[in-house]
């Protein structure tokens, strides 16, 4: 690990991407400063969601480097072991991930490090809550949840965890115009009032524009 | 209204008066020997069915049947998710070749016959089984297992461990087809999530926030209907342990005696009291396992099996050797049968023996030489009785299905499950007492019905139907509607309609339950064991016990019995491999 010097929290170089000898993607450069929000655009199919997936560990990086800072300003470079580490990046994916065997409180202490005693947690979930605009939705079975709500508990779920960068891949693709609008800038303001850095893929432009401080095309991206 | 409507309103007229025909036909056939036979033991013993529970624990042995059958089926419980949970799970969680006939060849235990098993695990701890042969002696429990006995005092745990890990083989397919499939086919994303969350980033965590509540039910519904199975073993506690009796073999030992007025009306006793124990117990074991199928409709969405597979990538060594330890497990008592079938032991003088393999005995079994009837004599007697029993279940459970799915379909959601469970009730019956109810039904009603050559089939039918209904239910649930629908908009007639949009879909399913019925026919033992009383009538599976129960100073004996069994053994495993030709992918079983 090297200690970090500047204010970047993601660096990504030479990046290449294969599955089943098909490349997905080559020579990927990318650098992002702390407290930045990006949308990444770029067509379907594209590897927008592989990128995400490598950058939180899910999927493993056989060429290139990428590396982020963790909570001690130590440098952690993703080799070709699999290294998930939830205190650093969070992710959302595009189709909200919410348990159903826990309902809307259950699923955002699932997010806390020090969860709070049982009779406590609808309490404290209510709190967060209330920032998405689901007060009253605790007790909420995840069945009952429309997909903006459940994508909003997933945006809590992953804020409460605190990581250093959070991940979205296209979470309101799903949603009608006018919610994903509503839903994009209320993430955003979240983003920035937390100071949660945040790369967002999607290939809608309009939503690339409302929710981040700069947009990056694909194409201009890799080689 | 149109000629449609008209043939319509008739043909479902028709399709309730069936269906309520084959449940009240069901009802009795499964009921009412059972009542008769109640009536019969109260008669006999003066006392009702509750002063005879009341009465049970004044009789020591009974306490002693209780005890020992709730220990032994809560240690194979426990023993069989032990022994299978890994399993399921490596067979689940990668993506390898042969899985498929790997899945298969695991469920083999849970349709060979009771009385095979028994046999297999016989050959495998005697003499020159392969237990005994790398040290463990389970049966005369010499070596270390003598050393368990001395030092605890615990009296003969050699067959008990041998009762337990026999339970444990013959339930492992239960653990496999309950919780391989959902793993199977769990989407990967979920565990992704968890893991990049603070719920989930230790393996106690996931554990606690994710595999506890998706796969822990479907454990335990596995685990209880082990204990279910395992509650009502009879061939195998037979010949396994037959140092201590559960209440089953007390029943079926004590069968003989009772009914008959004003002789042994102590056995009149026993079998009433013991019985609705008995009862009560699986009553509340099987409303425990419908309560856990409820919550065990996993609502974590599935993907594509392959896809989920591709996924998690290549199986490691770990689970290489896990599958192939369970395959070993499995086959162990198969191979050791039919390598006993052709072992004979042979006096060299002074007590020393050798021992020769030949065709000897299959040759001697097949002609009856041992034995009242031939092997060749049992085998048509079973195939007629699983052909009989096939002619009459399946088309019972058919209509019972069907019964269940119209009425779930038009909101009689209640009188759907009164109908499900009341299929269901005969799994709560023993095979013993069945077998004890139909004979002290028929002293009740007209003895001279035990004359009757297709008695036996009776049983057959009770046992065998709620297997038709547990696999065609389900496949009817799953038909697309859309089918029908389009049939009828293409002015086809009901019948049309019928064959297009639903028996098309359900050739399958159906193929796999007369399979399994045959099979199940083919296998069963504890009912006929009461009832064939006669030896002309005897099955493959009564000849197996006949055989083995004579003096072993016959060297053929045993030999007789083992090819016997493997004959048993052959015809069900073919059926068996049959069905699974035409069990759906990723399909959790049925049964």
């Amino acid at each position: 690990m090297e200690q970090n010097i500047d204010d970047t929290i993601l660096k990504i170089e030479n990046l290449a991407k294969c599955f089943a000898q098909k490349t997905i993607f080559s020579a990927m450069n990318l650098e992002m400063k702390n407290g930045e929000i990006i949308a990444l655009l770029g067509p379907s199919g594209c590897g927008k969601s592989t990128l995400l997936r490598m950058i939180s560990g899910l999927e493993t990086v056989e060429e290139g480097s990428i590396s982020v800072i963790n909570s001690d300003g130590n440098k952690i470079i993703r080799g070709d072991e699999n290294n998930v580490d939830a205190k650093l990046v969070g992710l959302i994916f595009q189709k909200p991930v919410l348990f159903p065997h826990l309902n809307v409180a259950g699923n955002i202490m699932l997010g806390m490090k020090n969860p709070p005693a049982k009779k406590l947690q609808k309490e404290v979930a209510e709190k967060y809550l209330d920032d998405v605009g689901l007060s009253g939705f605790s007790n909420s079975s995840i069945e009952t949840l429309s997909g903006g709500e459940a994508q909003r508990v997933c945006l809590i779920r992953a804020l409460i965890s605190e990581p250093k960068l959070l991940l979205l891949d296209e979470p309101f693709s799903a949603l009608d115009i006018k919610s994903r609008r509503k839903i994009a800038q209320e993430t955003k303001q979240l983003l920035k009032l937390k100071g949660i850095s945040a790369l967002h893929v999607t290939h809608d432009a309009e939503e690339a524009e409302l929710i981040s401080d700069r947009v990056l095309i694909w194409q201009e991206l890799v080689g | 209204m149109n000629n449609f409507s008209i043939e319509k309103k008739y043909f479902n007229y028709l399709k309730c008066l069936i269906g309520a025909s084959a449940v009240i036909i069901f009802a009795i056939i499964s009921f009412a020997p059972l009542f008769f036979a109640i009536e019969r033991l109260q008669l006999v013993t003066g006392v009702s069915v509750i002063s005879a529970m009341s009465s049970f624990a004044d009789r020591p042995a009974n306490m002693d049947s209780l005890t020992f059958t709730l220990v032994e089926a809560s240690f194979s419980a426990v023993a069989t998710v032990l022994i299978g949970l890994p399993i399921a799970w490596h067979l689940a969680r990668s993506e390898w070749k042969h899985v498929r006939l790997v899945r298969a060849l695991l469920a083999v235990p849970f349709v060979t016959p009771s009385i095979v098993a028994a046999m297999g695990f016989l050959a495998l701890i005697s003499q020159g089984g392969i237990l005994w042969s790398i040290g463990i002696d389970l049966r005369l429990e010499s070596g270390f297992i003598g050393t368990i006995s001395d030092t605890f005092g615990w009296q003969h745990p050699g067959h008990f461990i041998a009762l337990i890990l026999a339970h444990a083989w013959f339930n492992l397919s239960l653990v496999i087809r309950f919780v391989e499939p959902p793993l199977a086919t769990f989407d990967p994303r979920w565990e992704e999530q968890l893991s990049l969350l603070p719920g989930g980033n230790s393996r106690i965590n996931r554990l606690r926030n994710l595999w506890i509540p998706f796969i822990g039910p479907a454990v335990l519904c596995a685990a209880a209907m082990t204990f279910l199975f395992s509650f009502t073993s009879f061939a195998l506690v037979k010949w396994l342990t037959p140092f201590s009796e559960t209440m089953e073999s007390s029943m079926a030992n004590m069968g003989g005696a009772a009914g008959i007025m004003g002789y042994r009306v102590d056995a009149s006793l026993v079998i009433l009291s013991t019985s609705a124990i008995q009862f009560l117990i699986l009553m509340l074991t099987l409303i425990l396992i419908t309560l856990l199928q409820r919550r065990n409709n996993s609502r974590v969405s599935m993907i594509s099996e392959n896809v989920a597979r591709h996924n998690r990538g290549k199986l490691s060594n770990v689970g290489k050797g896990t599958i192939f330890l369970g395959m070993v497990f499995t086959l162990a008592p198969m191979i050791s049968i039919f390598i006993a079938s052709f072992r004979i032991r042979s006096s060299i003088g002074s007590g020393q023996f050798t021992e020769r393999y030949s065709f000897d005995a299959w040759v001697a079994a097949w002609q009856g030489d041992l034995s009242y009837v031939s092997a060749s004599e049992a085998l048509t007697n079973s195939v007629t009785y699983a052909i009989v029993t096939l002619l009459i279940s399946l088309p019972l459970g058919w209509i019972i299905s069907s019964t269940i799915h119209s009425l779930e379909k038009s909101n009689n959601v209640k009188l759907a499950k009164i109908v499900d469970v009341m299929s269901m009730l005969p799994l709560a019956i023993s095979a013993v007492m069945v077998g004890l109810g139909i004979l002290l039904g028929i002293l009740r009603y007209n003895s001279s019905l035990f004359s009757f050559f297709l008695l036996p089939v009776l049983p057959h039918i009770m046992l065998t139907t709620p297997f038709v209904v547990r696999i065609m239910t389900p496949a009817m649930r799953a038909i697309d509607p859309v089918f029908e629908q389009q049939a009828r908009l293409l002015n086809l007639s009901p019948i049309k309609c019928w064959w297009h949009g639903r028996l098309s879909f359900l050739r399958g399913p159906a193929i796999v339950a007369a399979s399994l019925t045959l099979a199940f026919s083919l296998g069963e033992f504890g009912a006929s064991w009461i009832l064939v009383r006669t030896g002309s009538w005897d099955t493959l599976s009564i000849l197996v016990d006949q055989l083995m129960s004579r003096p072993k100073f016959d060297p053929m004996v045993q030999p007789v019995a083992m090819a016997t069994a493997s004959m048993l053994m052959i015809l069900t495993f073919t059926l068996f491999v049959f069905a699974e030709r035409f069990r759906p992918k990723g399909d959790g079983g049925g049964i």
